[in-house]
């Protein structure tokens, strides 16, 4: 029997069949009656169900140092947590921006890659101090004593290493999405409630997609730092580095491309569900995203770093060093914190009683 | 030291603010009957027969008997339950006749003269229930009608003392589930108003204590969420081109649809006999009494 299509009943699974009186398909088993050309179509809608992984060909990322250049780097070495830190040869480091402990010079020459790109800083150490204090106020339930003790001297202008992904995203949407048209009369109130199949298809442009490349800085406390704006980047130059320190990426291109195909496919999803206007309910039936045209930049991107301890417990305060944006978790004041929920409870609950006592 | 000072001082703050609500439990709240017999003892005081076999239906033991059921009844509930026999009511009319009997010997509990009294002519055959003060709410018509079509084959039969018992039991069923139903209601007449008991004590302690857990709970979680400032970033927004998305492919299919409909409700219209009330009328003293009557 080949060549023979099945046709399944969209609302109950079962195989529909032609009625001839309604010149329609019916199914047996629910009563859903559908045209012969809705059928049709709809079969089209299922077969868009494929998906591919993202091939990526990477451009970029490529260039070597030239000579001169490579005169001009010094790389340090941590040797407590193995960092290792470049900067132009003007620039002396003494402490790791890490884990603290002194760094030492070392003779080798980067064998990593030569960064495309550098956001270069645009805020300086004092607007750090100053937008770290400001991180500081106004926060209940930060211990005092926290903001007392200070180190904030302390704090490093680090270039951290991201990768960059440009991409084209092909999005596929379908969805099963409904209306309803509300009546009555004398006797019943009526629901119609209308089905339908959306299919969605569509491409975007993704530019400069940013994950982080250092495995010593956390990714969430990165992408916390997030937005940078790249139409202030610029094409690399070790003078750029003089006075600040660059973390040398540790992560691979390809390790971080699966970060950044996450969030590009999370994003293409959401704009391509974002077109499905006009309905009740829309539920999503099948998607996939489908990348091309990718490439990739090895870039650096401007960080004010804190790192703090208290209570034996590690802090880690950072500031993006072209916006400004200021981020790090805070330890709570236990004590405050629990004084501050017996009073409050107190209250309310007086309140409560209080309101309790007269309603019954 | 200094923390340790700290949380002594909040506890010391809950503890008074607690002292406060607690202060006005400690009031006496007993209020006992207006009895203008204060010679008496309560328990004198109603200390008579609630059974009057003027027809001489009941043996010894078994006037004896119904009597002590009335009685642990009636001062159990605060409420009189009498059985009344008679043979002749001269030519009084029997629902007449039961109240008259009831307000003449100055029967009931209260102010109100709370009570039901069953009264049964041998000479007509006919019956009668009168109620007064709280015993007309409690004694609806149509419980007045179940007590007494349960009743109706033992009278009929010649089963006095058993008609007499299932009475007596009926208005004990019935006291019990209206004290279970409208406990707070009731507290009004005698108590001070306010719920007791455990009731009380959940409703005014215990529910107003974990409100304010929860509001005191949102409140510190919102502090606490303002130290938090570092997560993963979701997707990648930021990093589309503008404008750059384009359809290549847009289909929106109609595929069936179904209609549901539900009926209207209709306007139900209130029933006539068994209702839940109670029908009254005035006796000759002029006091208010319910009851029914019929013949066996």
């Amino acid at each position: 029997m080949a060549g023979v299509k099945e046709y399944k009943c969209p609302s109950c699974g079962a195989s529909l069949t032609f009625d001839s009186t309604l010149q329609k398909m019916k199914c047996a088993y629910c009563g859903t009656e559908v045209t012969v050309e809705a059928m049709e179509e709809y079969n089209q809608h299922l077969q868009h169900g494929e998906s591919e992984e993202m091939s990526v060909n990477m451009e970029g990322g490529e260039t070597q140092w030239t000579s001169d250049e490579q005169k001009n780097i010094r790389i340090f070495v941590c040797n407590s947590c193995g960092g290792e830190l470049m900067t132009d040869a003007t620039t002396a480091a003494t402490s790791c921006p890490y884990c603290g402990n002194a760094v030492v010079l070392t003779e080798r020459l980067s064998d990593s890659l030569r960064p495309d790109y550098v956001i270069p800083f645009k805020l300086s150490k004092e607007n750090a101090k100053n937008a770290y204090r400001d991180h500081l106020k106004g926060k209940f339930l930060l211990p005092k004593a926290f903001s007392d003790e200070n180190h904030i001297d302390e704090i490093k202008g680090v270039y951290v290493p991201y990768w960059v992904f440009d991409a084209k995203a092909e999005a596929t949407g379908r969805y099963n999405a409904t209306k309803t048209a509300v009546w009555d009369d004398s006797e019943y109130y009526y629901t119609r409630t209308s089905y339908y199949s959306v299919l969605r298809q569509g491409t975007m442009q993704f530019e400069k997609v940013p994950v982080d490349g250092s495995k010593k800085m956390p990714d969430d406390l990165m992408e916390s730092l997030e937005p940078y704006s790249f139409t202030e980047a610029r094409s690399f130059k070790t003078a750029y580095l003089a006075g600040y320190l660059a973390d040398r990426y540790d992560v691979s291109a390809k390790e971080s491309l699966v970060r950044a195909n996450e969030r590009i496919r999370d994003s293409a999803e959401d704009a391509i569900r974002a077109t499905v206007r006009g309905y009740k309910t829309v539920t999503e039936a099948e998607g996939s995203v489908k990348f091309s045209d990718c490439s990739c930049h090895y870039a650096l991107f401007p960080v004010w770093l804190l790192n703090t301890t208290w209570r034996g417990k590690r802090f880690t305060f950072a500031m993006n060093g072209q916006t400004g944006k200021m981020v790090g978790d805070l330890p709570p004041d236990t004590g405050k914190a629990v004084g501050l929920q017996l009073v409050l409870t107190a209250v309310f609950g007086l309140i409560a009683g209080l309101i309790m006592y007269f309603v019954f | 030291m200094k923390k340790v000072r700290y949380i002594l001082a909040v506890l010391l703050i809950i503890q008074s603010i607690l002292f406060i609500r607690v202060v006005p439990c400690l009031a006496d709240s007993d209020a006992g009957y207006d009895t203008e017999y204060e010679d008496y003892s309560d328990e004198d005081y109603y200390n008579y027969y609630r059974v009057d076999d003027s027809a001489g239906l009941l043996s010894e033991d078994e006037f004896t008997e119904l009597d002590n059921i009335l009685y642990d009844i009636s001062t159990g509930y605060q409420m009189d339950v009498l059985i009344v026999t008679q043979d002749g009511l001269d030519g009084k009319n029997i629902v007449a006749a039961a109240d008259d009997y009831y307000d003449y010997y100055e029967y009931g509990y209260g102010e109100d003269h709370d009570g039901i009294l069953f009264m049964i002519d041998m000479d007509s055959r006919t019956w009668a229930i009168s109620t007064t003060g709280r015993g007309i709410p409690v004694f609806t018509d149509s419980v007045q009608e179940n007590m007494t079509s349960r009743m109706l084959p033992d009278l009929k039969d010649g089963n006095y003392y058993n008609a007499f018992r299932t009475f007596a039991f009926s208005c004990e069923d019935r006291l019990r589930s209206w004290n279970e139903d409208s406990e707070a209601g009731y507290s009004e007449s005698s108590e001070s108003s306010g719920l007791s008991g455990s009731a009380g004590i959940i409703v005014y302690y215990v529910v107003p204590l974990v409100i304010g857990a929860v509001l005191a709970g949102f409140v510190v979680f919102f502090f606490l969420r303002q130290l938090k400032s570092v997560h993963m970033r979701y997707a990648a927004g930021e990093y589309i081109v503008k404008n750059s998305l384009r359809l290549s492919k847009r289909s929106d299919l109609f595929l069936y649809s179904k209609v549901t409909k539900v009926p209207k409700p209709e306007e139900k219209k209130r029933g006539g006999g068994g209702s839940d009330w109670s029908s009254t009328h005035t006796s000759s003293s002029g006091t208010t009494h319910g009851g029914s009557s019929g013949s066996f």
